[in-house]
């Protein structure tokens, strides 16, 4: 089965090598879609045996699985999976989260961190204001386009062939997240979620955008975001 | 009072005279600057003859004339906030689209 994944990435040579390395072992090709990093992050990614696309100047995570999805199309994949660049998601979850594809139960898959766990039951790397951030952002996931997920935010999904075609990816950062729930409802997809684990770092939690001040006013931008799409075509 | 009109006079003449001369260097559109010539010559009428705004209040049925400026100004300022927030959208769109052609176009020139 031809597996694409697709590794959006912003500055990210501390740990790209290894996730590049990872998402091989479970697939037939790796895409690295450089967006705009100041340092090594393309390069290292190539000597790790991704192919690199990359954005001159730096777009957003949305405009840069849009490429990413792009450029797979090209290849007339079965299956495509997106995964952060960041180490925050294991590459052995990747046999898991197609299956669903593989069974024809879905169209498109997402990798949930929450799944079936409440506050208290949360990982133990899962931070307190994530779990809070994740779960606002789900509901007005649901308020503006009717459709419930338990991890909207999550990075880590996969296609088949069908949804791939379909979705069409029209936001430029962070608001992509929840813009792919809306293509799956705009475009009667099959959605499954499968239970994951979220791999909160040192590293992860040690990147400038994840600090909390940031979180909340790019949660804030993100929220404004989607509303704009919600009313601008 | 007069030191306001004054003032404000002093403004509205400083734009219109730049409002010119873009239109001489063709840095805007005829259309657009008819726009622009209309709006300010009647802000410098109101800046003029400030009760001629009680005649629109009455008209409109607005207590006082000040108040039919503040809630015009209210509505073209928001106006234009809407209207520069969905041009900046669609710029973001093209900027994206030219950037992700160019990395495509990158690639295909390297094999």
């Amino acid at each position: 089965m031809k597996i694409v994944v697709i590794i959006p990435a912003y500055n990210e040579e501390k740990i790209i090598r290894q996730v590049v390395r990872a998402a091989r072992q479970e697939s037939s090709l790796v895409i690295v879609v450089d967006d705009g990093s100041t340092d090594r992050t393309g390069q290292i990614a190539q000597e790790a045996g991704a192919k690199i696309y990359r954005h001159i100047i730096n777009l957003g995570l949305g405009a840069t699985l849009a490429t990413g999805l792009m450029v797979a199309r090209k290849y007339h994949p079965e299956i495509v999976v997106t995964m952060d660049a960041d180490g925050q998601h294991r590459a052995q979850d990747i046999p898991s989260l197609i299956e669903p594809l593989e069974s024809s139960r879905a169209d498109f898959v997402v990798g949930s961190r929450f799944l079936g766990k409440s506050f208290s039951q949360r990982d133990e790397s899962v931070p307190a204001i994530r779990w809070f951030y994740n779960w606002f952002a789900n509901l007005f996931t649901f308020f503006l386009f009717g459709i419930k997920t338990t991890d909207s935010q999550s990075g880590l999904r996969a296609l088949n062939s069908l949804a791939l075609e379909k979705i069409d990816i029209k936001s430029r950062e962070m608001e992509v997240s929840s813009e792919f729930f809306k293509e799956v409802k705009n475009n009667h997809l099959r959605l499954e979620e499968i239970p994951i684990k979220g791999i909160y770092t040192k590293y992860s939690s040690s990147k400038p955008d994840l600090g909390k001040t940031q979180n909340l006013s790019t949660g804030a931008k993100t929220f404004f975001n989607l509303l704009l799409h919600k009313f601008i075509k | 009072m007069i030191l306001f009109k004054a003032l404000f006079l002093f403004f509205i003449l400083v734009i219109l005279i730049r409002l010119c001369r873009r239109l001489k260097n063709q840095q805007i559109r005829v259309t657009n600057f008819l726009i622009w010539l209309f709006f300010w010559l009647i802000a410098g009428t109101i800046v003029i003859y400030p009760e001629s705004t009680n005649y629109l209040a009455h008209f409109l049925g607005i207590g006082r004339g000040a108040d039919v400026v503040v809630y015009f100004s209210l509505a073209i300022i928001f106006y234009f906030i809407f209207y520069f927030t969905v041009r900046l959208h669609v710029i973001d769109v093209k900027i994206a689209k030219i950037v992700r052609n160019i990395s495509l176009k990158e690639e295909k020139d390297e094999n």
